[in-house]
């Protein structure tokens, strides 16, 4: 965290907590600051009720929403007449109408099936039947020739393909950091850094949430803490939720990389996963992966060597003309598997609480729909909510998007605030002038990996070799704190060690 | 990029991309030879990477005796201003054209600049972390030697106080040196391959004198710690990466990655300026430092890295001749192009290809890398099966270029293939 440990949340609207004698802080409160529940919270301050949205880590998008592939999934592949079928069909749609005013990104590269023997390419026809039941009607097979000419980089061994047009790119942070922004401009308080502890109901039925750094009052409890949804779940009186995290392990390519993948390269899923893939950036980079291994730690987000080893050999699969592009980045996601199979969205109208679980690695593909189902339970339970079609306030304009020019490529932006044309993270160009918007926003970045997800300054080739340095004094000059007290996530991980105690001792020892 | 219209365009006559050791070298020599440069250099400091560098090991060449960083770069500063250089820093280059056009912006707006001559001279930079697959968590507190350089030199921090440093060469062992005396403890340094990269005095000066222990043989197996680094955990491991002990962790919170610095070819690779794999994505050079693409010049670590300091404004002086002579007399055609190759045990050579026109005899001086590293070296040029030219060195470690005078080599016709012989370092 970058503003000191004050304990007060960062965007908390002056009438959501105190102000009103009311016997409880918020009407909603959600546990959880991922995709799931940012959609959440946007869906209901349509109607003028206080929602709260209390989170562990420092930023949004800190969990399972932070280490994805950012693919907008069509469902094709879905289990059929399950909920997450449904919902992805429907937040995909929804996506696109919601997307141009968020300003998220949204690029409709398509993806393409490959079948690298005959055995997978019988197996084509079953998904395009899966994706016909799925609605996903416009998919289509495709011959080899039409596999190369579409996918240029796909292995020469391919046989076949599987095109489905509508398999979009978008980006996570950006979409998370889009409705979490546009929650907060329409009301909903948002408190960081609070790990919920423990979970107490009084007499009258009111839940209150205890966190670390003291407790929030409410009269709804919704459940959309990804991978900890089980043990808030518990706490709150449900059992049986049960969630294992899924360890998924993935590399980036530079941007060099971008132009051999036009389109999203899909293995032909197997029945334990859907395998590791290759699809282009919303930024203009390639990721590579991810892998799927069951794993018992929760916080284990550890790379390793041989998790990255079988990301990059299944992705050379698909495309082996990527076997020279620099890497340069790494990173591990935990998905939020149930055994279930299917999402876990259950209102429980008695105890007034609501279950957005199991939410595996399409959460950001059915956000929306997932915000909607719920509202929609929330209705049914007789909870007096406005209609999904009621206006929001927009969030405030960037001035950068993944995928979009850069300002200090914009003469008139450079032109009117100089500071677009001081660029500080020289891989990325990102100038002090995206840094600050970040800095200043409704849901403000208060840590590095926050400017690295609205930005990406320090994300690209070098990460952070030239730039690391200019951005912390940026920061730290433009917030007023000091440079040792900049993190990377929030309490507990500085940025930087001590100052130099007496320069004069070093120079010529 | 942006459109072109709206922006204003200027003529330059020599336009000098990065005010490093190289492109002051370069500015500095044109402006003795009349003609008037400019530099442009995206850090509000220029000098490159010797002005974030306090210790000493710097300007024997040019000023005959070792200085600090700092003072070397501010001096290559001053000197190239005193000739009529034109410098101007905060300044970011965003796309270089073959038709010699750049753009830049500051904060003072986007100008396409319209050059006669165009030199890149962008330096190089550490290879990061991820870059390195490294396994592990990825708390804070992992850094490269230049970030910890620059936070120590410009911001008056240190990067933590329980420091590992990964490689061991002349960078990796002075920067354990000043750490440990501006108040860190230095873990270890740790190697992966069996012998150290930098010199032997270093070691002694700069390890051994603080008493921190050098890990030869070591990897780095994981890194550890959830929001900090907590420690690294390491094992000696064989040539192929395989541990050959037990695994021990040095509990630590910071952790720099060291060395292995690649090309900032990011303009090269924009332009579509050919490249050579073997030194990491540099341009091909011929012999003045011309690239592939006429009037476009490249020289320094951006073609080599990374070599001391001293010999990228070597290169940068050289190549000042060349922009000289092809703003004089811009290449008819007819020229005779000569390859220059690898040959067994070494990994790249620059200049790649020697560009003859005309009866010009100048010695031709040739940066070699050899691999793997060798003990008692014997560097040989072979032209069409003649032995042409060759050089003695005590030691080369992959890292470092050796070097190679030849005289212009006859035929011309055929390629030149650089060998070289020694014993293998283990």
């Amino acid at each position: 965290m970058i503003v000191s440990a004050s304990g007060s949340c960062f965007t908390c609207r002056g009438d959501a907590v105190g102000g009103m004698p009311e016997a409880y802080d918020y009407d909603y409160l959600i546990v959880g600051a991922g995709v799931i529940g940012c959609a959440i919270a946007r869906e209901l301050v349509r109607s003028p009720v206080r929602v709260g949205v209390v989170e562990q880590g420092w930023d949004v998008a800190e969990g399972a929403s932070k280490a994805n592939s950012s693919i907008l999934h069509t469902g094709f592949d879905a289990k059929p007449g399950t909920r997450e079928a449904r919902l992805v069909a429907e937040g995909w749609w929804l996506w696109q109408r919601e997307a141009p005013q968020l300003g998220v990104p949204i690029l409709r590269t398509g993806a393409v099936m490959l079948a690298l023997d005959d055995e997978q390419a019988q197996e084509l026809e079953r998904w395009r039947r899966n994706a016909t039941e799925n609605g996903v009607t416009d998919v289509e097979l495709l011959t080899r020739d039409r596999v190369l000419a579409l996918a240029p980089a796909a292995n020469p061994a391919v046989v076949s393909g599987l095109l489905v047009p509508r398999e979009s790119v978008t980006c996570t942070f950006t979409a998370t950091v889009a409705l979490a922004e546009q929650a907060a401009v329409n009301g909903a308080a948002f408190h960081f850094g609070r790990r919920v502890t423990g979970i107490e109901r009084s007499p009258d039925g009111f839940y209150r949430v205890l966190t670390d750094r003291g407790p929030f009052t409410a009269r709804w409890l919704i459940d959309a803490a990804g991978l900890w949804a089980d043990e808030i779940a518990r706490w709150a009186g449900a059992d049986g939720l049960v969630i294992t995290p899924r360890k998924g392990e993935f590399l980036v390519l530079d941007k060099s990389a971008r132009a051999k993948v036009p389109r999203i390269h899909l293995p032909v899923p197997t029945p334990i996963s859907k395998g590791i893939l290759v699809a282009p950036t919303a930024n203009g980079n390639v990721l590579l992966g991810p892998t799927a291994e069951d794993i018992d730690d929760k916080r284990d987000l550890s790379v390793t060597a041989s998790g990255l080893q079988r990301a990059r050999e299944g992705a050379l699969r698909l495309a082996p003309a990527l076997a020279d592009e620099p890497v340069i980045a790494t990173y591990a996601g935990l998905r939020p598997a149930s055994p279930v199979g299917d999402y876990v969205i259950e209102i429980h109208a008695h105890d007034r609480l609501v279950l957005a679980a199991g939410i595996r690695s399409t959460g950001l593909s059915s956000a929306l729909a997932v915000a909607r189902e719920v509202v929609r339970g929330l209705l049914e339970a007789g909870e007096p909510l406005a209609s999904s079609e009621s206006p929001l306030r927009p969030r405030p304009r960037r001035s950068w998007a993944p995928g979009q020019p850069r300002p200090c490529t914009r003469p008139e932006l450079v032109a009117a605030d100089p500071s677009y044309g001081r660029v500080l993270c020289l891989c990325e160009l990102v100038s002090e002038g995206e840094i600050r918007e970040a800095l200043r926003a409704p849901i403000p970045a208060t840590t590095l990996d926050a400017i690295k997800k609205r930005t990406w300054a320090t994300a690209g080739r070098c990460q952070g070799f030239y730039c690391t340095a200019a951005v912390l004094q940026f920061v730290s000059r433009e917030l007023r704190v000091p440079l040792s007290g900049l993190t990377k996530s929030g309490p507990g991980s500085p940025v930087v060690g001590p100052p130099v105690e007496s320069r004069g001792r070093r120079s010529h020892g | 990029m942006a459109e072109r219209s709206s922006i204003p365009e200027r003529q330059v006559d020599v336009l000098v991309v990065g005010a490093g050791p190289a492109g002051l070298g370069v500015a500095a020599r044109l402006a003795k030879l009349g003609v008037a440069p400019l530099v442009l250099d995206r850090e509000p400091v220029p000098g490159g990477l010797p002005a974030q560098c306090e210790h000493p090991g710097f300007g024997l060449w040019v000023f005959r005796r070792l200085m600090p960083g700092q003072e070397f770069a501010a001096r290559l500063v001053e000197r190239a201003v005193r000739a009529g250089v034109r410098l101007e820093t905060d300044v970011t280059v965003l796309e270089v054209t073959p038709d010699r056009t750049a753009l830049a912006v500051s904060p003072s707006g986007i100008v396409r600049y319209r050059a006669q001559a165009l030199v890149l001279a962008t330096g190089c930079r550490e290879r990061p972390r991820s870059t390195r697959l490294i396994p592990g968590a990825r708390p804070a507190g992992v850094f490269n030697t230049g970030v910890v350089q620059r936070l120590h030199t410009f911001l008056g921090l240190l990067p933590g106080r329980e420091v590992v440093v990964v490689g061991s060469d002349d960078i990796s062992l002075v920067a354990a040196r000043t750490l440990a005396q501006a108040g860190c403890r230095i873990a270890a340094v740790v190697e992966e391959r069996p012998y150290r990269q930098g010199y032997l005095v270093n070691e002694w000066w700069s390890l051994r004198s603080q008493r921190i222990p050098l890990r030869l043989g070591h990897r780095v197996l994981r890194i550890l710690g959830d929001g900090r680094v907590r420690g690294v955990e390491v094992a000696l491991c064989d040539a192929t990466g395989t541990p050959v002990a037990n695994p021990y962790e040095i509990p630590c919170d910071t952790v720099i990655f060291s060395g292995e610095f690649v090309p900032e070819a990011t303009l090269v690779a924009q332009a579509g300026i050919p490249a050579d794999p073997r030194t990491g994505g540099g341009p091909l050079v011929d012999q003045e430092f011309q690239t592939e693409l006429a009037g476009i010049f490249a020289c320094g670590n951006l073609v080599h890295a990374a070599d001391p300091a001293d010999y990228a404004l070597m290169d940068g002086e050289r190549a000042a001749l060349g922009v000289w002579r092809y703003l004089m007399s811009p290449p008819s055609g007819g020229e005779l192009v000569q390859p220059v190759l690898p040959g067994p045990q070494v990994q790249a050579v620059v200049p790649q290809r020697l560009r003859w026109a005309g009866e010009r005899l100048d010695p031709v001086r040739l940066a070699v890398r050899v691999e793997p590293a060798l003990r008692a070296v014997r560097l040989r040029a072979v032209v069409a099966g003649q032995p042409w030219g060759w050089s003695l060195a005590p030691a080369a470690k992959p890292h470092r270029s050796v070097y190679l005078w030849l005289r212009p080599a006859r035929p011309r016709d055929a390629p030149i293939v650089v060998e070289a012989r020694g014993w293998p370092i283990v």
